[in-house]
């Protein structure tokens, strides 16, 4: 068994034992399926949500629905995958617990690469179950009558709504460094925080998916089109993510108490 | 010549403007119980922490069986057991659950974590907590469940600082025995206390370490094991100034 896989069972362990997981599943699933709902609620009945969640409602339907969900997640998914990374990393030190994960068979290194490996896969889980939710939410509104959610169309947007949650999970990655580099998930919150700050700023500034981390919510606000701009904004974010992870495993690999 | 189990040679730490370890020469010969005993901020923790590859040294070497530190591999690590700082106590996990984590993380299969687990509670009388979370256990049990990490996995090198901190008498008696069964199957074991009386009991050698100095050493069949050590401590604050 390798130490990687020894590392990743027992992460594996320790979140399924903790309210924080537990927690953090529950509101960026259920969290965004209530705030999607309430927006479309709000549909029609004047007001400030109202008229922006109209904006991206656009013409309705599934495209609507899905697309009013992915802006949700895009700007307050970013916070709640933040916390996650954060927790995941800073709880050895909050806990105190980091200081017997030295000396070991299994390495630093690949307790840390374990760390990673879980979030990207419950993060992708979380895209799925999320994107379940709110088609569900979509066809209870269907059910009570909305001619506008017929059946058509629905993969497209749907598929792009589990990109755009899998794309802003691996943006939070940031929040896995700050945590390490911090010794704690406190500051891995503000930086979190900070992220979705930037990104709502940039696009205010007319930075459009430019920015890494307005990348996904520009994507969705542009009805999933995938021109050969919106492609290599996508793509920033590989870079983006991947470099917040090799430096997250490099702080790990060369901690000191 | 025998290769030392455990050796710091010329160990410097510096921290800002603090300095914890001076040139620390030191050495734990294969089946020794070799006791560090100090003042608070003596270097006692300092030094574990180097030879555990926790901190680096600002200068000198520390070395494991004979492999220095910064050299060793992952694998260079199965055999050593080591309680410093912290438990390994995850709050939300029960005391079985962190037993068998710590016998993971020391190289063990999953059957062989689970025995080990439940060998090591019978040992440490926590059976009776087994199924409970380690965010409910008292400090005294919190402690034995981090030295039953320690233990899992047959060390046959220890470190141990402060094991006995917040333990009962029954806990001390407890944690001399473990040590004790340990050293009598050739594990060599460092081991760092204020109690000087529980000390004497359980080492072969006794180092005495002052402001971050290797300052002398105390027999540990001597008597009046107190006062020996305060003259020297004493005589070494005041050659100091």
């Amino acid at each position: 068994m390798s130490a990687t896989r020894t590392a990743l069972g027992i992460e594996w362990t320790k979140v399924r034992h903790s309210p924080v997981g537990l927690v953090t599943t529950l509101l960026l699933c259920l969290g965004t399926v209530a705030v999607t709902g309430a927006s479309m609620a709000s549909v029609g009945a004047g007001g400030i949500l109202a008229a922006k969640s109209e904006v991206f409602v656009g013409d309705g339907g599934w495209a609507g629905l899905l697309g009013l969900a992915g802006q949700v997640v895009a700007a307050g998914g970013l916070l709640g995958f933040g916390v996650m990374a954060g927790w995941l990393h800073g709880r050895e030190f909050a806990d105190g617990t980091v200081s017997a994960l030295f000396a070991r068979p299994v390495s630093l290194r690949a307790v840390a690469r374990a760390k990673l490996i879980l979030y990207l896969l419950w993060a992708a889980a979380v895209a799925v179950a999320l994107t379940l939710g709110v088609l569900a939410l979509g066809v209870g509104l269907a059910l009570a009558g909305d001619e506008g959610f017929g059946a058509g169309g629905v993969a497209r947007p749907a598929l792009t709504l589990v990109g755009v949650t899998v794309l802003t999970a691996w943006l939070a990655l940031p929040c896995a460094w700050v945590a390490t580099r911090s010794r704690g998930y406190l500051a891995a919150v503000g930086a979190a925080v900070g992220l979705v700050v930037l990104a709502q700023l940039s696009v205010l500034l007319g930075a459009e998916g430019w920015f890494p981390f307005a990348a996904p919510g520009w994507w969705v606000s542009q009805a999933g089109a995938v021109g050969p701009a919106m492609v290599l904004q996508l793509l920033l974010v590989v870079p983006v993510a991947g470099a917040a992870a090799a430096l997250t495993l490099r702080a790990w690999d060369r901690l000191s108490l | 010549m025998t290769t030392p189990a455990l050796e710091l040679a010329g160990v410097l730490k510096r921290y800002a403007d603090l300095t914890a370890l001076a040139g620390v020469d030191l050495r734990v010969q294969p089946g020794e119980v070799h006791a560090l005993v100090g003042l608070n901020g003596a270097g006692k923790s300092t030094l574990m922490r180097v030879l555990l590859g926790m901190t680096r040294p600002s200068a000198g070497v520390a070395r494991v069986r004979g492999t220095a530190v910064p050299a060793m591999r992952p694998e260079g690590w199965r055999g050593v057991g080591h309680l410093v700082e912290s438990p390994l106590a995850y709050p939300e996990l029960s005391v079985a659950d962190n037993l068998r984590i710590a016998g993971l993380l020391a190289g063990l299969d999953r059957p062989a974590a689970r025995a080990a687990a439940a060998r090591v509670a019978e040992e440490l009388a926590l059976t009776p907590w087994w199924r409970r979370r380690a965010r409910t256990l008292s400090l005294g049990n919190r402690q034995r469940l981090g030295l039953g990490g320690a233990l899992l996995a047959d060390p046959d090198v220890l470190v141990l600082d402060e094991p006995t901190n917040g333990l009962d008498p029954a806990g001390v008696v407890l944690v001399r025995r473990a040590v004790l069964a340990r050293a009598a199957q050739g594990a060599s074991v460092l081991v760092s206390s204020h109690h000087l009386d529980e000390v004497a009991r359980i080492a072969t050698r006794i180092s005495l370490i002052n402001g971050g100095r290797i300052i002398g050493s105390l027999d540990p069949g001597g008597t009046d094991i107190e006062r020996r050590f305060f003259e020297q401590v004493y005589a070494d604050v005041e050659a100091a100034r």
